[in-house]
């Protein structure tokens, strides 16, 4: 995420209608534009992974997934992001009538790139924590077995951290659970990056 | 905190011999040295306010702060750290063979700063939660009015977000409530940094 050069901010509804021709995505905050970088391996390994194995469990259950290309609305402070997985069930709800703008996820998923991870755990928690319908919110590492999960708690988030293959990322509002084992299948660790935890 | 390249392993005993005999500090984990930074006014501010609040309500308690020139081990993952501020409570607890290194802390509180905000959210969080009698993690904002809380619960952590001057942080493992006005207590903010809440 890089930050464009703005003097002077830009206006919510001049971002969408920008969005909605651009050819990349970008998010919004604050008057600001930020352009998305793309991701590596082992990010696009972890989010189908996860993808893969909670739409399995949705069954008939009215619930719908969507990676990477869901924007999202913050209405009560202006966001607009694109979690790499927004999930809802019940109904969904959209921002002006042409399906592209999320208002009502129930769970969102990260996995943290470390040029993300500080406004994933910081400045973008604290913009998603006042979606109203939002139940969870779960990071996931990408240079280690490590899956951190908030889960809603009134005004509070109750933290989750899971390290071991043969835990699993329980998700109750969804109904469902995934080992970490699957969320991690085929993932392999550049020794580089990998830091214990 | 600025990065050393990453070349060999550095054992624990090593690292504390260079940091015995070193001019400033530095953190130390998974083989490798990490010298810290100097801080800016503000963080220097709110750590201040912290500690008077802490000191003064403590007196004649068994618990105590300190700043952060105190080294903490984690034993787990054999780390040492100086946290911006910790609370021990009765006699601290000293690592063997180190007349200055201690174990035992209640409260950990950090202020947060631009490059070390990932790493305090993240990594050294998740190094700081095995400490068995760690019952608080504080996370302060320094560019907008913001502390968040975790609490442990078991295994789990337990998030508190306040960012309305009127709220206080209240620490029931040591009886201490400072109103987030008085940690804010002649803190101003550039308004380019400022970010809503």
């Amino acid at each position: 995420m890089s930050s464009l050069a703005h003097k002077n901010p830009l206006r919510p509804e001049d971002y969408l209608a920008l969005e909605r021709l651009a050819t990349g995505r970008s998010e919004y905050h604050d008057g600001r534009i930020y352009a998305m970088a793309g991701a590596s391996r082992v990010h696009g390994l972890l989010a189908a992974n996860l993808s893969r194995h909670l739409g399995n469990q949705f069954d008939d259950r009215g619930c719908e997934l969507y990676i990477a290309d869901m924007r999202v609305s913050v209405e009560a402070t202006g966001l607009y992001a694109y979690p790499d997985i927004a999930i809802i069930c019940g109904t969904p709800s959209f921002l002006d009538g042409k399906f592209d703008t999320l208002l009502n996820p129930t769970v969102i998923i990260e996995v943290l790139s470390p040029s993300t991870e500080s406004w994933d755990r910081g400045g973008k928690f604290a913009h998603f924590r006042r979606i109203e319908s939002l139940t969870d919110y779960v990071l996931v590492s990408q240079d280690k077995i490590l899956v951190e999960h908030y889960t809603r708690q009134g005004e509070q988030w109750l933290l989750t951290a899971w390290s071991r293959p043969a835990d699993s990322l329980v998700i109750d509002s969804i109904g469902c659970s995934v080992p970490l084992a699957d969320i991690y299948a085929r993932v392999t660790f550049d020794p580089d990056q990998t830091s214990a935890t | 905190m600025s990065t050393v390249a990453r070349t060999t392993f550095t054992s624990p005993q090593e690292y504390l011999e260079l940091e015995h005999r070193a001019e400033f500090k530095s953190e130390y984990y998974d083989g490798q040295i990490y010298a810290m930074a100097g801080t800016s006014l503000r963080h220097n501010s709110i750590a201040v306010n912290l500690l008077v609040e802490l000191f003064s309500q403590l007196r004649g308690q068994p618990c105590r702060p300190y700043l952060s020139d105190v080294r903490l081990k984690t034993r787990a993952s054999d780390a040492y750290m100086y946290p911006d501020i910790m609370v021990i409570c009765g006699p601290p607890q000293l690592a063997p063979n180190e007349f200055d290194t201690v174990l035992n802390p209640t409260v950990i509180i950090e202020v947060l700063s631009p490059s070390t905000e990932s790493w305090d959210r993240g990594g050294k969080f998740a190094r700081y939660r095995p400490i068995e009698s760690l019952t608080d993690y504080v996370l302060v904002s320094q560019d907008e009015v913001l502390v968040e809380h975790y609490t442990r619960q078991g295994e789990q952590w337990l998030l508190t977000a306040s960012s309305r001057p009127a709220d206080s942080l209240v620490i029931g493992s040591i009886g201490c409530s400072v109103p987030l006005a008085d940690i804010y207590a002649r803190v101003t903010f550039d308004s380019d940094e400022t970010k809503p809440s």
